[in-house]
């Protein structure tokens, strides 16, 4: 032992401690150190360090002082304090303790409160699984709502984050959107369940994005994935689960969803047309038009040729050889496709095919009555018919009068013009020199024509599943209605024939369509 | 839900106890023997008795006084060692706990459990740690300093000194308790206050009434009366009956009351103590017949099986000893049932215009099904006893009583054998029979003053002179099952087949079947109780297949469809495709409820008693360990006994393997299972290894199952999720058990700690 005493030995520790201490707040002063004292390049040191390299706590979102206090606290036992928490969690689940479950997600967030995967995870289980055993829709939406402010709250503690952004987007546009009540839950959008909490209006933390509220759930995912994408081009060191060149479309996507959505609400018109136009401009001009930095080079999709020259030039490689990637990123996103679909859609014709199947199909199930035959035109034989000396002069007569109608007439109404019996009248039909037809296959012969016309506008969309599908559909219907009344298929001179004869592949999701919509409608 | 809700049985744990102490004491008392023989060769015996005699005087000459002396010595003690400091952490806890549990969840319903479960653990285990170390180091410590020599040298027993210890630390403790109790119970009220109601209702007239609601455990609405002033107080256990009884008062707003109340309805206080009375469940299938359980649709928590929606499956709750006094007209019910669905229903639109599927449909029918019950029980083993059900079911006793008297003579004769598991259904069917003839006997008192019922039962059955050897041959047939005698079996169905020919009008009579149905109603899941209000007089919506009720417009609840105290309620689904998920506990009796301080102090208390427990074990570990040590021990038995006692109890019990054969496995094969990777449930292959397993496991689990008898099962105390889900603690399911817990282990430990403290040296540090 050395010859000093207790006292001594005391003040010897707190010199050390002392002397160790200033250089510690020396270096840990703030970035800007004290005032005047800054540039000289050592006050607050550390502090610029970490603001450069993106290493403090603060720079990756709010500080929840309570989560600074928890991790504090347990003294470096957090990843088993958080481990026994996932398990409670777990357990929670499984016996159906939900509120339990909230509070150990909120006490799992405390302790890890910038590990983004579990915000994902616990926010995508809450809207999803937790929402999907619940009986009642209104719970449901509940819990679809509680996982989306709980992602929320994640992106307020990970401001960093792109692909939390992205979750959000998911939840509100295709959790929402696409759920089997989806209905239900786009009108809970605008006007939530809890009407006493509410004031009868949304709920502010499902429809509100940055303070301004949205009344389509796939414009609020958009916003949600813009700012996404905003995020992702501010940190691009930030990992995210698809590759930035698909990450960025989402927002064109969603605007795609809302167009569709106005479709399925059985809203046509310029109000949908412009909704789809939007979705071309995101697609052409926004997506398109953006310069993403690949392993093969910086690639734009919706490269001019002139954008071709001026990247092979910068990159130093062969303008052909910058094309093909381009192309192999236009592929792998299907760009093309999106593109002629986007602009197709965007076509007030293509509006008026979609209103027109739409509006066959809902009076097929919601007007039953007009099923019946009560309408007459002519065939193909009608005109050559009026002018056969054959046919008596009555009945020469009658086959030209409807000879010169573009349109079915009533068939009573023609009967009794013409003068004619039911006897003949059938006998004119079996001869195949008129048709007696329902109201509803005129409708659905029209909107098929019109589809088909669509279809025939680019192969690109010739060949889309959902496209294909909803032709059928129509086909299907139309087959329907002949079946209905026990009268025969025609086996040719139909629209979409052609579609009908060469994609029987597609015949069951179309037929699982049909039932769908025959069971709980569009 | 609640939680370990069984009752508990004080005679079978007294048994219990007395067994393992008993052998505890012997296997003491002859080790004692033994090592005093090898030490002190023949007067070991005699110093051994002699020591228990001093161990009788000890405990006979208890002095309160000193004991309380000692007592409060203890107590300052730990006031000195600064115990209350704990109340600082706790302040800060309450302080910051807004930080973990505020907005969690913005339904309070669901919120409230989330605060009393955080309020009550906090309470528990912030105080076992203080506790824990100043009982375990107390005596310890007192001997490292010597101050324990100038207590023993007092006039004060050893005894004294373990149970004052004991009781300082108690008080320590029931303050602390007390305090944070408190505490707690006043964070928890700010928290949720009861909701109140202030509305002015018009009547058709024009006139305004101010209407002002509370809606604690009970409901008090105040109405003043515009024209007068006056105000006029209602009061009642629900909104239910205060809304009728406001209805009937202010007949003028009756009609705005209706659709005005429905918001009072909808605001109903989360801070309850339901007292819920449960009753047994059965299950039929979908045909209709009796079953085990109900589908299993794949749930991975097996809690609930479920009855098939749109068949004749249905969930029967028997409610035994049905006391209609506190109930008055009407019977409520909470169901708590979850739904399945295979297809997503109905889609409705609300009067709001939101659109909805439709929850799915739910009916309850109330039966007196004695004709039933006693076909079932008579035939309860099937098979051969099948053609006897079907004569009881169409009520031709006479045909069934020759049936039974040939079942009995094959039985003579030894051509009808039965298995032990036959044996054991006669038995348990032939004692249920006799319990559905016995309230057809007489009773003393007037007919009718009886609450369940049964007093206008008696009036008819007056006459019923061959009802007590009905019951006795039931229960005759009872005896003989439950003792496998074929002979007495045969006699006794003999004369009950008898019985049945001879009394075949009485017995058409009297054994009806009335089943009144109950409207449906669309049931909601979990956070949401269904709340069903029957009224007593119940009108018979489709009346009954035979029996007395059939006639009857209206039916009372308590008089004409209980039987000998006993409630039936047929629970089902009446949507085709769509599952009803049901438990026991899942349909209950709701009795008045009581205030949230009822539950809440109880479970306090529950907690009190546990941390006794620990002081118990923490004094008595001093006595014979130093004081880490017994810290250690006492923590040690703290885990044990709540986290893995349960676990222990598996380990002994084993898994049922899917051939229904109970597979044990011990520590060493479950070392080997971790080792070589193999699944628990294959058994080793035969080899050196299995046989080695085969000796020491055996030995190691009987270890094991010792150690399941000493160690306290503290899951016991667990009350606080019945609390925070809304309900009362019963006497006979939360605090009687953990009380006679808290004793039993008192009295035992007692011993030790004297007995150690009293052979201790006190030198040695």
């Amino acid at each position: 032992m050395n010859g000093l005493t207790s006292r001594q030995r005391k003040l010897v520790y707190l010199g050390g401690i002392a002397t160790l201490l200033i250089p510690i707040i020396w270096l840990g002063m703030p970035a800007g150190g004290p005032a005047g004292a800054s540039g000289d390049g050592m006050v607050g040191q550390l502090a610029q360090l970490r603001q450069e390299y993106d290493l403090g706590e603060a720079t990756l979102g709010d500080v929840d002082p309570s989560s600074a206090t928890m991790n504090l606290v347990l003294l470096g036992m957090r990843g088993i304090a958080a481990n026994a928490l996932w398990q409670n969690a777990n357990e929670q689940q499984k016996t159906k303790e939900w509120a339990k479950l909230r509070a150990t997600v909120d006490s799992i967030i405390l302790l890890q409160p910038h590990f983004s995967q579990v915000w994902d995870f616990q926010g995508w289980n809450l809207a999803y699984n937790v929402s999907a055993v619940h009986d009642r829709v209104e719970d449901r939406w509940y819990w679809i709502k509680e996982g989306c402010k709980f992602t929320q709250k994640g992106t307020e503690r990970n401001a960093r984050s792109a692909r939390l952004y992205s979750s959000i987007g998911r939840v509100v546009g295709w959790k929402v959107g696409e759920s089997d009540e989806w209905k239900t839950y786009r009108q809970y959008f605008l006007r939530d369940p809890d009407t006493q909490r509410f004031a009868n209006g949304p709920d502010p933390g499902i429809a509100h994005v940055d303070g301004e509220i949205f009344t389509d759930n796939y414009l609020a995912a958009r916003r949600w994935y813009e700012k996404g994408n905003d995020v992702q081009r501010e940190h691009p060191q930030q990992r995210l689960d698809a590759s930035v060149v698909h990450f960025r479309h989402q927002p064109s996507r969603a605007q795609e969803r809302s167009a569709w959505a106005l479709q399925r609400d059985g809203i046509f018109g310029e109000r949908t047309r412009q909704a789809w136009d939007e979705a071309h401009r995101l697609w052409t001009e926004v997506y398109g038009r953006e310069s993403f930095k690949t392993a093969r080079g910086e690639v734009v999709l919706n490269a001019t040729e002139a954008d071709i020259l001026r990247l092979a030039r910068q990159e130093q490689v062969d303008p052909e050889i910058k094309r093909q990637v381009i192309d192999i990123f236009r592929a792998d996103t299907n760009y093309d496709y999106w593109r002629v679909k986007f602009l197709l859609e965007s076509q007030a014709e293509t509006q008026e095919a979609h209103r027109l199947l739409y509006q066959a199909k809902r009076m097929f199930r919601e007007e039953p009555g007009r099923l019946s035959v009560t309408l007459v035109r002519r065939t193909g034989k009608t005109c050559d018919a009026a002018r056969d000396e054959k046919l008596s002069d009555r009945e020469r007569e009658v086959l030209a009068r409807l000879c010169d109608s573009d349109r079915p007439v009533h068939r009573d109404e023609f009967a009794s013009a013409a003068d004619l019996s039911d006897e003949t009248l059938t006998k004119l039909e079996e001869q195949g020199l008129l048709q007696t037809v329902s109201e509803i296959q005129v409708k659905l012969e029209d909107a098929m024509a019109k589809y088909e016309q669509f279809l025939g506008q680019s192969p690109l969309v010739a060949e889309d599943v959902d496209a294909i599908e909803d032709g059928l559909l129509a086909v299907l219907y139309w087959r329907k209605a002949h079946q209905l009344h026990n009268r025969p298929v025609p086996t040719t001179g139909y629209p979409l024939e052609e579609l009908w004869k060469t994609k029987p592949d597609y015949l069951v999701g179309a037929q699982r369509l049909f039932l769908r919509e025959m069971q709980i409608g569009k | 839900m609640e939680s370990n809700p069984q009752s508990y049985d004080v005679l079978e744990a007294l048994q219990h106890w007395g067994a393992i102490v008993g052998v505890c004491l012997v296997f003491v008392l002859v080790l004692s023997v033994l090592v005093s023989l090898l030490v002190a060769k023949g007067r070991g015996p005699q110093r051994v008795g002699r020591q228990i005699l001093d161990g009788f005087r000890d405990f006979a000459d208890l002095s309160p006084r000193r004991n309380w002396a000692l007592a409060m010595l203890t107590f300052r003690e730990a006031l000195r060692r600064k115990a209350l400091a704990v109340f600082g952490v706790f302040a800060v806890l309450f302080m910051f706990a807004g930080w973990f549990l505020a907005n969690a969840n913005p339904r309070p319903e669901l919120q409230v459990g989330v605060y009393i479960t955080f309020v009550l653990t906090t309470i528990g285990w912030l105080i076992l740690p203080v506790l824990l170390l100043l009982s375990c180091w107390s005596i310890p410590e007192d001997m490292r300093a010597r101050s324990l020599h100038t207590v023993v040298t007092k006039p004060a027993r050893r005894i004294e000194i373990v149970l004052g210890r004991m009781l300082g630390f108690g008080m320590l403790g029931t303050l602390l308790v007390l305090a944070m109790g408190a505490v707690s119970y006043v964070w928890i009220v700010r928290n949720f206050p009861a909701p109140a109601f202030d509305k002015v209702l018009a009547a058709a007239d024009g006139t305004e009434y101010p209407v002002a609601a509370r809606l604690t455990h009970r409901v008090n609405v105040r109405v003043t009366d515009p024209r007068s002033g006056e105000t006029t107080r209602f009061e009642g256990p629900d909104d239910l009956h205060v809304v009728q009884e406001v209805a009937a008062a202010f007949p003028d707003i009756a009609s705005a009351l209706s659709g005005e109340l429905a918001g009072l309805r909808a605001t109903r206080p989360v801070l309850l103590s339901r007292v819920p009375q449960y009753g047994e469940i059965a299950f039929l299938d979908r045909e209709g017949n009796p079953s085990a359980r109900g589908v299993s649709v794949g749930d991975e928590w097996k809690k609930r099986s479920y009855v098939e929606g749109g068949s004749r499956s249905r969930a029967i709750w028997t409610f035994k000893d049905l006391d209609p006094r506190p109930l008055g007209d009407t019977l409520q019910f909470d169901a708590e049932f979850e739904a399945f669905r295979t297809h997503k229903g109905e889609e409705v639109t609300d009067p709001g215009g939101i659109q909805r599927f439709r929850g799915l449909l739910v009916q309850f029918t109330f039966l007196k099904d004695l004709q039933r019950q006693v076909s079932d029980a008579v035939a309860s083993p099937g098979g051969r006893f099948e053609s006897l059900r079907r004569h009881v079911r169409e009520g031709d006793f006479r045909r069934a009583g020759t049936e039974l008297r040939s079942l009995a003579d094959g039985i003579q004769k030894r051509q009808l054998n039965l298995s032990d598991g036959e044996h054991d259904k006669l038995r348990a069917g032939y004692g249920r029979l006799a319990k559905l003839l016995e309230p057809f006997r007489p009773r003393p008192g007037s007919p009718g003053d009886r609450p369940d019922g049964a007093g206008a039962q008696a009036d008819a059955t007056e006459a019923w002179e061959r009802l007590p050897e009905l019951v006795e041959a039931a229960r005759g047939a009872e005896r003989a099952a439950a003792a496998r005698d074929a002979a007495a079996l045969a006699a006794a169905l003999q004369r009950l087949g008898g019985l049945f020919e001879s009394e075949e009008d009485r017995l058409q009579r009297e054994l009806v079947d009335l089943r009144v149905p109950y409207p449906p109603f669309e049931m909601t899941e979990y956070s949401r109780r269904d709340h069903v209000v029957v009224p007593r007089r119940l009108p018979n919506l489709a009346g009954s297949r035979s029996g007395v009720g059939a006639q009857k417009a209206v039916v009372d609840l308590y008089d004409e469809l209980t039987h000998g105290g006993e409630l039936r309620v047929e629970v089902a689904c009446l949507d085709a495709g769509q599952y009803l998920g049901v438990s026991q506990r899942d349909l209950y009796i709701r009795t008045p409820d009581r205030p949230f301080f009822s539950g809440f102090s109880k479970a306090v208390a529950v907690d009190w008693l546990k941390l006794m427990l620990v002081v118990i074990f923490g004094v008595t570990a001093g006595c014979f360990l130093k004081g880490p040590v017994a810290a250690l021990l006492t923590f040690t038995l703290v885990l044990l006994g709540n986290f893995f006692h349960k676990f222990m109890g598996e380990l002994v019990v084993g898994i049922r393997l899917p051939t229904g054969e109970i597979k044990r496995t011990g520590p060493v094969e479950s070392a080997i299972n971790i080792v070589t990777h193999s699944n628990p449930q294959v058994p080793l292959e035969e080899g050196w290894m299995k046989s080695i397993v085969d000796v020491i496991d055996p030995v190691l689990l009987k270890g094991v199952e010792g150690l399941l008898y000493l160690v306290p099962d503290l899951s016991r105390y667990s009350v606080a999720d019945r609390v925070a889900n809304g309900f009362d603690v019963s006497w006979s399911t939360g605090l009687l058990p953990a009380l006679m817990t808290t004793l039993a282990y008192f009295i035992p430990l007692l011993l030790v700690g004297y007995y150690s403290l009293k052979l201790r040296e006190l030198e040695a540090k």
